[in-house]
Formats: C-alpha cells, sequence, structure tokens
C-alpha cells in the first residue's frame, strides 16, 4: 500500500501555492541562469581553446622601432621560434561625414599563416578600396557590410566582418585598463591598400614556439630568455626592442577568456549561496508546520510511523520542488538563458562563432548540487525537531535544548518588550531574512556603485591631467640631427620616463619632470606621486618606491614625499633637475610635449605615445557600454529578489504567530495596534538589515574594487557618496513597503477564531 | 506466549517527574493484570498517574522501575525502534483530542493507519461500521466533534491492533456523542476483540467495563472485575 501521507503533498503544495509558486520561480530563474552561464562560458571555453589550431594563434608579439632586417629574422628562427610579420597601421576612421576622426583602425594585410581571420559575414577585401572591419566594432558604430567608412581621407567599402583570434578584446595597449570597442578598431585591407598608404608602419613581428612549453611557468621562463635574445639581436642589428608581449600576458587575448572564467566562478557561487537560502526558507517553513502539526506528529509517531518516514515525509516536497525546478531551468538554461548570456559576451568581446556542447558538468552542476544542497540543509534543520519523543509532539514541547529561563528584557514599556519577544522569538526567521537583505542589498549596491564610480571618474580626471595633448617622443632629433620643434604656441618640452614597478603587478608607471615650485625642495631620489598611486598602493609619505626598467637593466628606489594633486594615472613627479640627474641625461635633453591644442607638426614616426583626454577616458566610455542596461535590470531583479525574500519569511512569521495574533484581537486590540506590535517588529528588523547591508556592502564594494583592479593596469577610484547610498538602501526598503501592505491585509484576515481552536 | 489471564502484566512500575526537590513520584509501584480481549478502565483523578500509565504501556514513555509485559515480551528490554515496531504493530491509539490530519479526507486518514498493518481491516466496511461511510470523502474540518472521534477511533482500529488505547476519548464530547463514541468503542471490542484500556475520569463509565482499576497517588487503590457489563445506554451522567 502506497504510503497514505504522501496524498497530503498535493494538497499542500496548493494549499500553499503562493509561497511554493514564488520559491519554485526563483529556483527555476537562479538555475536557468546558472545553467545557461556554465554552458556558454563552456561552449566558449572549448572555442578558444580550439582557436590555437584553428586560427594558428600566436604564442606573442614583439614590437621594434624599425623593421627587423633579414638576419634578424633568422637568427631568431633559430631560437627555437619562427617569426612572423605581423605588421600593422594606425589610422583615423571617420563614420559620420564630419571632419572629427570616429574611431583609430588598425589595419592589417590579410593573415595567411598566423593569427588567421574570422569571417564572421560577408568576406575579406580584394581591392585597394574595401575593408572589413571588426564586428564588435561595427555593432557599436552600427556599420553593416554594403556601408561605406571614411579611412585616413579614403572612402573604403565594409565588405565583411571579421574576429582575429589575437584581438578577441581590442585592446589598443596592452598596459591599458579596459579596452574601448568604439574608439578602437581592428581590419583587414588589401596588400595595396596597406603599401600604398603613406603612414607609419608599427613592426610587430608574432612568433611561435617550435615546441610549446608544458605550463605557464614554464613559459614564462622561456619567454623571459626570449626577450632577452630579442633585445641583443635587435642592438646588434642597430634595432630596438618596444614592445613584448607573450601570449599568456597578453590581454587582447586572455581577458575575454579570464573574464568568462570568472563570472562562471561568480555565477556558481551565487547560485548556491541563493539556493542554501531558499533551503532555509523551506526549513524554516517545515519547522513552522511541524511545530503546527505536533499533536498530530505525536499520535502518527504514538501509532507507529517511524521518524524516518515522518522525515521523508516532510523533505519530500522541497526536493520535489527544487528537482522539477531544476529541470525546468536547466532546460530554459540550455535555450534561452545560453543565447542571452552569449550575447552579453558577444556584446563586449569579438568573439569568434561557437557552438553550444551539451556540458554534464552544468547539468550536475545546476541539479545534482542544488537538490544535494536542498537535502542536506532542510536534514540538518528538520531531524533535530523530529528527533523529539512522540509525548513531546503530544505535548506540544518542542524544545530541543533544556528549558531555560525567560529572558529579562530592560525596563522599557509593554509595547517595546511585546515587539523585543516577537523578535526573539522568530529569531531564526529575522537571521534569514536579514542575511537575504544583504545579498539582494550588495547586489544593488553594486548596480548603483558602480555606473557613479565611473562616471565620477570620467567628469573629474580631466582637470586632473596635466595637458589636454601629451606627446612622448622616441627621440628628440630627427634622423637629420635637428631638434623636434612644433609651431603650437602652448606647447612645452617635457621630460617623460617610463618604468615598471618591482612588485609582482609589474605596472607601468609615469615618469613626469614637472616645472612647478612645489618640487623646488626636493632632494635627490624625493618625489611626489599622483593621488591614483596613492590610493591603488596604499603608498604612504616616507615610503619607498622601487622601479625598474621594462626591457633593460635599471633598478630605481625612490622616495614618497606627498602627493600631487594634479596628475592623473599611476604616476611619480619630480624637478627636471632631479629627472635629469637620476636618468643621467644632458641639461638640453627633453622627450616630450605637452600642449592645451593638437599638435599636427611633428612627424608621427618620431612619435612613440600620444595621451589625450580620450585615451584617459576609454576604460570608463567601454565599462558604460558593456553594462550598458545589464546594470538597471540586475537592479531591477534584486529589487524582486528583495521582495519575494521578504515576503516568504514576513509570512512564516506571521503564520507561526497566527494563534497570537487572533487571541490579542479577541483580547480587543485592533488592527492598528497589533501593526505597532507585529508590524513593527519586522520593520525594526528589516531596517536593521537595510543599514546593515549598505555599511558591509559599501566596505565590501570599496575592498573588492581595490582587489579587482590591482590586477590590472592604471586605477579609477571607487566612488560612492553618502546620498547615493541612503538612496539604494531607500529602494530596498521600498521593496519592504510593498510586502508590508500584503502583509497588514493578512494579519486582518486572521479570524478570531484561529486561538479558540485546537486549544487542549 | 504466556497464560491469556496475563497478556498485559505491569509489575511494581515506578515513575517520577522532575529532579531533586521538585521530584513527584506519580507512579509509585504498580501491580495488575489484564487479560486478553478485556475491557479495562483506568479510573482516577486528575494527577493520579493514569495517563502516565497509558503511555508506559503504549511504549511512548519509560518507567524508572519496574516492567511491563505484553504478551510475554517486556517493554523495558526494547530499544526505541524495537517501541516503534511494537506500536506499529500491535497498538492503537485513541486520544481526547482527535489530531487527525486537516488535509486529507475521512477514508485517507483511516488509511494512515492502515498502511500500517501487514493485514488492515477493509476500510469500506469498517467505515460502515463507523457510520462514517457517507461521510467518507470529507474533510475534518467538514465533521462534528463525535464524527471526528470516531475517524481517529478508525484510524486506531484499521490496524486490527492487539491494544486499544484510550485516553480520555470523550473529553471533548458532549453527553450523547459521548455515549455514541463509548457504544462504538464497545462494538469495536465486541467485534474485533481487541484489548481495550481506556483511562477517563467519570466514574459512570466503568460501568460498561470488564475490569476496573482505580488509582490514586500513584498506586492501585482497586482493581475490580465487573461481573456483568452495562450497556452503554443504561450509562447515566
Amino acid at each position: 500500500m502506497r504510503n497514505p501521507l504522501m496524498k497530503r503533498l498535493p494538497k499542500e503544495l496548493l494549499g500553499d501555492f503562493k509561497k511554493y509558486m514564488i520559491m519554485f520561480l526563483f529556483l527555476i530563474l537562479m538555475i536557468a541562469m546558472g545553467a545557461g552561464d556554465l554552458v556558454a562560458s563552456f561552449s566558449m571555453n572549448k572555442s578558444f581553446d580550439e582557436t590555437k589550431e584553428k586560427y594558428n594563434l600566436e604564442d606573442g608579439n614583439f614590437k621594434l622601432y624599425y623593421e627587423a632586417s633579414d638576419e634578424f629574422i633568422e637568427n631568431m628562427n633559430k631560437k627555437g621560434i619562427k617569426v612572423y610579420d605581423n605588421l600593422y597601421k594606425e589610422l583615423d576612421e571617420f563614420v559620420d561625414d564630419d571632419e572629427k576622426a570616429d574611431a583609430t583602425v588598425r589595419v592589417f594585410k590579410n593573415r595567411k599563416e598566423i593569427n588567421k581571420v574570422c569571417v564572421m559575414e560577408g568576406r575579406l577585401p580584394e581591392n585597394e578600396d574595401e575593408i572589413s572591419i571588426d564586428r564588435l566594432h561595427a555593432d557599436y558604430k552600427k556599420i553593416k557590410v554594403g556601408d561605406t567608412i571614411g579611412v585616413d581621407g579614403k572612402k573604403l567599402k565594409v565588405v565583411g566582418f571579421v574576429a582575429l583570434p589575437d584581438y578577441n578584446c581590442l585592446f589598443q595597449n596592452n598596459d591599458e585598463m579596459m579596452f574601448d570597442a568604439d574608439m578602437f578598431n581592428i581590419a583587414i585591407v588589401s596588400d595595396e591598400f596597406f603599401d600604398n598608404d603613406k603612414h607609419k608602419v608599427y613592426y610587430n613581428y608574432s612568433w611561435i614556439y617550435d615546441k610549446m612549453p608544458k605550463n605557464e611557468k614554464e613559459e614564462k621562463k622561456v619567454s623571459d630568455e626570449l626577450l632577452e635574445d630579442i633585445i641583443q639581436e635587435a642592438m646588434a642589428t642597430e634595432n630596438s626592442v618596444d614592445g613584448f608581449v607573450p601570449a599568456y600576458q597578453n590581454q587582447a587575448i586572455n581577458f575575454a577568456k579570464d573574464d568568462v572564467g570568472k563570472d562562471s566562478v561568480f555565477v556558481k557561487y551565487i547560485l548556491y549561496v541563493f539556493i542554501a537560502v531558499i533551503a532555509f526558507i523551506f526549513a524554516i517553513t517545515i519547522n513552522n508546520t511541524i511545530e503546527k502539526e505536533a499533536a498530530v506528529i505525536g499520535t502518527l509517531r504514538a501509532s507507529g510511523y517511524t521518524r524516518m518516514e515522518m522525515l521523508v515525509h516532510y523533505m519530500t516536497i522541497p526536493v520535489i520542488v527544487t528537482l522539477i525546478g531544476a529541470v525546468i531551468g536547466n532546460i530554459l538554461g540550455y535555450t534561452v538563458m545560453k543565447d542571452a548570456i552569449a550575447d552579453l559576451y558577444y556584446n563586449s568581446y569579438s568573439l569568434p562563432t561557437f557552438e553550444t556542447l551539451w556540458n554534464q558538468d552544468a547539468f550536475i552542476l545546476t541539479t545534482v548540487v542544488p537538490v544535494v544542497l536542498m537535502i542536506v540543509i532542510n536534514l540538518f534543520m528538520i531531524s533535530k525537531k523530529l528527533r523529539l519523543s512522540p509525548l513531546k509532539f503530544l505535548r506540544h514541547d518542542l524544545s530541543t535544548t533544556k528549558k531555560k529561563k525567560a529572558m529579562r528584557l530592560p525596563r522599557i514599556s509593554f509595547f517595546g518588550r511585546f515587539r523585543l519577544r516577537i523578535i526573539l522569538q522568530n529569531m531564526i526567521s529575522y537571521l534569514i531574512l536579514v542575511f537575504g537583505i544583504f545579498l539582494a542589498g550588495v547586489m544593488m549596491f553594486f548596480c548603483a556603485a558602480a555606473p557613479i564610480t565611473i562616471d565620477h571618474y570620467q567628469e573629474n580626471v580631466e582637470e586632473q591631467l596635466l595637458a589636454p595633448y601629451q606627446y612622448m617622443l622616441k627621440q628628440n632629433v630627427d634622423m637629420e640631427g635637428n631638434v623636434i620643434t612644433t609651431s603650437n604656441k602652448d606647447a612645452k618640452r617635457v621630460c617623460m620616463e617610463s618604468l615598471i614597478t618591482s612588485n609582482k603587478y609589474k605596472e607601468e608607471i609615469a615618469i613626469y619632470a614637472i616645472d612647478d615650485k612645489k618640487f623646488e625642495n626636493l632632494k635627490d631620489n624625493e618625489v611626489l606621486i599622483s593621488t591614483y598611486y596613492e590610493d591603488k598602493y596604499d603608498v604612504k609619505e616616507g615610503d619607498e618606491l622601487k622601479l625598474e626598467r621594462k626591457y633593460e637593466d635599471g633598478k630605481f628606489t625612490f622616495k614618497c614625499s606627498g602627493v600631487y594633486e594634479k596628475g592623473t594615472g599611476i604616476s611619480i613627479y619630480m624637478s627636471e633637475k632631479q629627472f635629469k640627474k637620476i636618468f643621467e641625461k644632458d641639461e638640453e635633453f627633453f622627450n616630450g610635449y605637452m600642449s592645451d591644442s593638437k599638435i599636427t607638426d611633428i612627424d608621427e614616426n618620431y612619435i612613440y605615445k600620444t595621451i589625450t583626454y580620450d585615451d584617459v577616458v576609454k576604460t570608463a566610455r567601454q565599462l558604460n557600454h558593456s553594462m550598458g542596461n545589464f546594470m538597471d535590470i540586475f537592479a531591477g531583479f534584486c529589487f524582486v529578489l528583495a521582495m519575494l525574500l521578504m515576503y516568504l519569511l514576513t509570512k512564516i512569521v506571521i503564520e507561526k504567530n497566527e494563534v497570537s495574533i487572533s487571541m490579542v484581537k479577541v483580547l480587543g486590540y485592533d488592527n492598528g495596534e497589533i501593526n505597532r506590535l507585529y508590524m513593527l517588529s519586522t520593520t525594526i528588523v528589516v531596517v536593521f538589515g537595510v543599514v546593515l547591508s549598505m555599511i558591509l556592502s559599501h566596505i565590501l564594494m570599496a575592498v573588492i574594487w581595490k582587489a579587482y583592479l590591482l590586477s590590472m593596469p592604471g586605477w579609477m577610484p571607487y566612488y560612492m557618496p553618502v546620498l547615493n547610498i541612503v538612496e539604494v538602501g531607500l529602494v530596498l526598503f521600498a521593496a519592504y513597503i510593498v510586502v508590508a501592505i500584503f502583509d497588514m491585509r493578512r494579519i486582518k484576515k486572521i479570524p478570531l477564531t484561529s486561538a479558540l481552536k485546537n486549544v487542549e | 506466549m504466556c497464560d491469556e489471564k496475563k497478556f498485559l502484566e505491569i509489575v511494581n512500575l515506578k515513575k517520577g517527574f522532575g529532579e531533586g526537590e521538585t521530584r513527584q513520584e506519580v507512579l509509585r509501584g504498580m501491580n495488575f493484570t489484564v487479560k486478553k480481549g478485556e475491557f479495562c478502565v483506568l479510573l482516577g483523578p486528575s494527577g493520579s498517574g493514569k495517563s502516565t500509565l497509558l503511555n508506559i504501556i503504549g511504549g511512548i514513555d519509560h518507567a524508572d522501575d519496574g516492567y511491563i509485559s505484553i504478551d510475554g515480551d517486556k517493554l523495558d528490554e526494547m530499544n526505541e525502534k524495537a517501541l516503534t515496531q511494537y506500536r506499529r504493530k500491535h497498538l492503537g491509539y485513541v486520544f481526547q483530542l482527535y489530531n487527525l490530519i486537516p488535509n486529507l479526507n475521512v477514508k485517507e486518514n483511516i488509511e494512515v493507519g492502515a498502511y500500517l498493518s501487514d493485514n488492515p481491516l477493509d476500510i469500506d466496511d469498517l467505515l460502515k461500521t463507523l457510520g462514517l461511510f457517507e461521510h467518507r470523502y470529507k474533510l475534518p474540518n467538514q465533521l462534528s466533534g463525535g464524527q471526528q472521534q470516531r475517524v481517529s477511533i478508525g484510524r486506531a482500529i484499521v490496524k486490527n491492533p492487539d491494544i486499544l488505547l484510550c485516553d480520555e476519548p470523550t473529553g471533548a464530547l458532549d453527553y450523547n456523542t459521548s455515549k455514541e463514541i463509548l457504544r462504538l468503542i464497545n462494538d469495536v471490542n465486541s467485534k474485533y476483540g481487541n484489548t481495550i484500556i481506556m483511562v477517563t475520569h467519570n466514574e459512570e463509565i466503568k460501568k460498561m467495563a470488564d475490569h476496573v482499576i482505580k488509582l490514586r497517588d500513584g498506586v492501585v487503590r482497586h482493581n475490580n472485575i465487573n461481573e456483568k457489563r452495562m450497556s452503554v445506554d443504561e450509562l447515566e451522567w
């Protein structure tokens, strides 16, 4: 005979339909997101792994000041690698019909041997007036195949969209914090176009190892040795190294994969945290049911039902709801969500096409693990109660610990003490409520803080620029030995240098010699640092700063003497006198210009690097674009999530106190007084939860933001004013207001007869 | 198997609650036997230990000293698992408050008891005996107190237990309904031959029983066998 207790289950589900439906939908949504993300990321990772072979992805690249000689190439090919040309030019791109360049486009000839092109749409260019551009950049600029764009004065027809395996992420330089797919494009042009264009060539070369290093540690060792070889060979052939990026360090290749990986980990853990919250809510609901049905349970146990039969009975609903939720969630994840999540990545990265791969691990992680979590948590919470003897159940004596005396409360008003008792009696429910508010609050906080921080950076960074246009020269004399000058009246000659930190981050630090009275009193190696340097590395006055040259020998130790307010990026500042002494330069030395207006009369072949406002805000711009509407949607999701959690948990509290609420009605308390007792207790807990959530979120956000950016070049200080924090808190509290309206109606509906039923 | 006369044997049973100065001895050395198939009433005022005694017989409480043996098996030698099996196979329980499962109908509530037995009684027959056949699809909140108690009795006897323990089964019912229930218990005893042990404080009910045990201050004060049982209709209180 089938256990007749099982016939209760559908009636239980229907009896509390709203509550179970909310938890069910919640589980489906979370598992769908988790499954979708895991499938998308697994498929993408497979695609990333196949890129090496499919497109013959480089193992690294290096740049030289001048074209590599045949001797150089020949000698390097004997060093365990094969070197390939990967030359490019950087030109202005014009999408609109105005005179302002809309982006910088890095053009390549078609790659036939290394870093082969993936054509996403259309074809590769065959004629001089044709171009195939990056798919993502085309999206940003709303360019279609067949459109015409201007590239450095010429009109080119867009014949195709491409993705280059060495530019999954459109980083213009590897030392940038963030890519900028809006202002930076990569494109394939015909050989004729490339050869006929008069702009300077960047002598970029890619290499492939003859024998691939076994792991990243070995790859680092091999690439370090290779760099030394390249430097020596370059010097021997009267050339210099201008850049060296092994593949494992190349952000353009790895950023997307790393991001996908990090997101997967994050999504997985968030999924499990929320499943755990739902499991606790189930457990509290069931414990409440057990308390309500104590006499029935006692009778059943007295009649011969075993503890295991009761445990299985009460665990069945949470397990079935989770299992069905997981199956439906997986179906949604593998279909709808996988595409939605892939679209998010395609909206940020220049990825080649990928094939959806059915992932057994994803199924286990999003089905087995949630069910196991649900079983374990409920087992732990419920079995303790069911261990009580049948007699205790019959007597409604359900305390599992030795009876303690009632906690003495402070001498406050009667209503105050009543409320305190309500809070103490429902402590577990309230603790989970506070935790749920904290979780939703942290996520809402992030949705608010990230755009605010980015916008604040964008608004303030321009003020901190030393000059709107900064030009770092490769040399200060031209080929004829004449000093490189400009006719810009507002241009000033400057001395600039670039070193890297000696710590594990090896971050590039800009050194500026400034003509400012602030530096007059600086002695020897004393320097001022930028606020960003101070902020990022917690540098204090008196601290030593150990820096070194990136490609050559040379170590430097400076002493921080304070902060130079007018300066951006990770920089240090000193007087010209100090600069020339430390870097052993003569009196006439300079290697850059700072100007209020754009300098157009210096041959670009002599310019090593240009920094403008656009360059420093590209990070902010890209982040804003990548996040797009996502933050608003996610914030909305968190609001709904907070509301659902509050609804579920406050409902449980009211249900648990139903008899008491009914009794006080019988005694003559009106609805207002009952709300002041029961609703206010919950409100106090919610307010506490919201305030705690905002404080902890602020601290957590500052810590996480810093930890996240520490490993990336550059800096964007975390910024979240108190007013905005309060705003987020109020929005979170608004979720409770909506729930409170339902709760007050529920309390009003509790009949007076509840107090008079089943009283022994 | 022991002597039929000693189907249920209680020997020097002692039970107390609390510790130290607050300790109360509820059972101070109970001794009596009950025959198989007997209708036995435990009488006594409030605090005399009758419910405690019933709970120990039912295996849901433990004595401090002495023992209970049922058909030769001593309860104090059984561990918790064995006690659960003992209750499952041999006992039926009826309480003052019916303790029905609120979202199962009448038939389903009785099935809850039938599930425990390898050889349950026919549920539809039982429902007719209980006078509940036409109400079999109703939920407990659609029944009167008397009807609910009938369901609770049905749940207990459907597994055809050797012993039916009734703890103040008429305590929450009015006079007429109480008589209904007593009539039913009597019929069950006659029809199925279960040994019935009923706890009550109602002196009048003792007249319908075979065996009357009066408790006071934790000991048996009177242990009488009624020569003739009165019918329920003849009872007046």
